[in-house]
């Protein structure tokens, strides 16, 4: 398997890479640094117990006790701020990987060398997928350390589950983002329809989780084997990992099989 | 016998309803320089992406020194530099960073290769693409086409973008490669870019190849347009018409106008009659080449 795609993509992405590695844990440290001001006011506390049922499964991971390190954790990291950063980087770096470097007009002279336009494909997911992965090590490293330093007892496992599945979850839009501009030109057609799709799976499994007779449909989206089943308090799940992971693997086939086919474009 | 460095049959693609070439049937042998003329928009650069299987015929099929250029795309892409017509290299990278990435593209590329293109070309390799001029941006795309020492160069309009003493260097470049047995496939739409380096010219036009010529046969062929300022008005002028090959002519006072298609000699000897001033003969633009030589293959 060649690397070359692979190394120049994370030779290329290094400085954004790093700027986003000191956004991510400046807001999730500021978050968690806040903890203990949250633990010692009970009336924050008692102001999520009177919001809507829906509203706090969207924002807050379904949380009642946002004293409690789990409530607190999930609903101020897990539930919505980490895995939209995440999903932010990943699906532009999945448009970019294609369809961006097409408009670019870089694509047509790197395809006109002697390389399968299906190992490109693959390369670009795997230097999307280690970025990914770094961010998520980051973002582990500043929850455990944070936790640590204010008290917030949450095993380290569990920190280790709900940070793998944020990332896996975002992995598969970036995937989706990827195949899209692969099929067809248009970065921000891949964007947007990575983009809708996450929204739409953040929310499915939101109402599945207030309304009752949505319940079972729930498995459907994605969100709900990522971060739904609430990692950060059972731990991971593997059967959801898996699933997403087997998700993620269908749409790099389909990013590789796509570009394959099609003309690429001046 | 080895396979032609270029074959297609029939290759034909449309764009939609928009035909970008229809049915080209062309063989460029090795060691050949062949200029692939025609207009913009005549299906030049549509057959050179074909050929890097960059899109896909509509029909029809095209191979590189036997290889198809869709099946067998990789194989023949390592055999190949390429200078796309419009170059857009990545503006972050330096020049030397990213021909690099294109060198370990194809496995490796002597970086004494590089930098002796570089130097021949007068480009910084350590400027970032960004920062360089169009025409140092064609040079790094020249350099990428040719640091491998490839068989065949396909070259879509090289020269574009480059002043006249760079064409000059780009053109001799082109000759050395040639008479170091390299295959040679250039677009241009201009005659006089071509004319130098190579043997044989296709002459494209709306999506049809229309022409495949010696060269030297074509200028033969071809109309020159002719200004002769006489000392004086003089009567004998008027005789002109009457010299073989040349058409057209004008006469006001002094100046006469006229085309002349091939060989120059009857003209060069009538004219010596008459008290010449100035004489002036301009290359003929590959449009009326073009017209020259499909009128007379219709005459024919």
């Amino acid at each position: 398997m060649p690397t070359e795609v692979l190394i120049e993509t994370l030779r290329d992405g290094r400085r954004s890479l790093l700027w986003w590695t000191t956004g991510l844990v400046a807001l999730v440290a500021l978050n968690v640094a806040f903890y203990p001001s949250v633990r010692d006011d009970p009336a924050l506390s008692d102001y999520a117990k009177d919001l809507p049922e829906s509203v706090r499964a969207l924002f807050a991971g379904g949380e009642l006790d946002l004293a409690s390190p789990v409530g607190y954790l999930n609903s101020q990291v897990f539930a919505l701020m980490a895995p939209l950063l995440l999903l932010i980087f990943s699906i532009g770096a999945g448009a970019g990987a294609v369809a961006g470097e097409e408009e670019r007009g870089t694509l047509d002279l790197l395809l006109a060398h002697p390389l399968q336009r299906r190992e490109y494909v693959i390369q670009r997911f795997l230097a999307l997928a280690t970025l990914v992965f770094v961010l998520v090590l980051a973002l582990l490293a500043t929850v455990a350390l944070g936790s640590w330093l204010v008290d917030l007892e949450i095993g380290f496992g569990k920190l280790v589950a709900a940070s793998v599945s944020a990332g896996l979850l975002a992995l598969l839009f970036g995937a989706i983002a990827l195949a899209v501009g692969a099929i067809s030109p248009g970065r921000t057609r891949a964007i947007a329809v990575a983009a809708a799709l996450a929204l739409m799976a953040w929310v499915f499994d939101g109402l599945g989780q207030a309304i009752a007779a949505l319940e079972s449909w729930r498995p459907l989206a994605p969100y709900y084997h990522a971060l739904g089943q609430n990692p950060l308090r059972e731990g991971a799940s593997w059967e959801g990992w898996a699933i997403l992971a087997l998700a993620t693997a269908v749409f790099v086939t389909v990013a590789a099989v796509g570009l394959e086919r099609r003309d690429v474009r001046q | 016998m080895s396979a032609p460095a270029i074959e297609t049959a029939g290759l034909t693609k449309f764009y939609g309803e928009t035909r970008g070439i229809e049915d080209l049937d062309l063989r460029v042998e090795r060691g050949e320089v062949f200029g692939f003329l025609g207009p913009n928009g005549a299906g030049k650069t549509t057959t050179i992406r074909l050929l890097l299987d960059l899109i896909r015929p509509t029909r029809g099929s095209a191979a590189i020194a036997g290889l198809d250029t869709h099946r067998q795309s990789v194989e023949a892409r390592r055999l190949t530099g390429y200078l796309p017509g419009e170059l857009k290299p990545p503006a972050r990278s330096t020049a030397i960073g990213f021909l690099s990435y294109l060198g370990q593209l194809r496995g490796g590329v002597d970086r004494r290769a590089i930098g002796g293109l570089a130097d021949r070309l007068e480009l910084d390799l350590e400027r970032r693409i960004g920062d360089l001029s169009k025409g140092n941006k064609q040079k790094v795309g020249l350099v990428a086409a040719f640091m491998h020492d490839p068989d065949l160069l396909i070259l879509d309009e090289p020269t574009s973008g480059l002043d006249p003493l760079r064409q000059r260097d780009v053109l001799e470049l082109i000759r050395e490669r040639a008479a170091a047995g390299c295959t040679v496939f250039l677009s241009s739409h201009e005659l006089d870019q071509v004319e130098h380096v190579a043997g044989r010219v296709g002459i494209v036009r709306d999506g049809r190849l229309v022409a495949v010529e010696a060269i030297a046969t074509l200028k033969e062929r071809a109309l020159r347009r002719v200004e002769v300022r006489l000392a004086a008005p003089a009567a004998g002028a008027e005789r002109l018409r009457e010299v073989p090959g040349v058409r057209d002519v004008t006469l006001a006072d002094d100046v006469v106008r006229l085309d002349v298609e091939g060989p120059m000699d009857a003209l060069v000897k009538e004219l010596a009659r008459l008290p010449v001033q100035t004489l002036t003969s301009e290359a003929p633009e590959l449009d009326e080449i073009f017209r020259s030589y499909y009128g007379r293959s219709h005459a024919d």
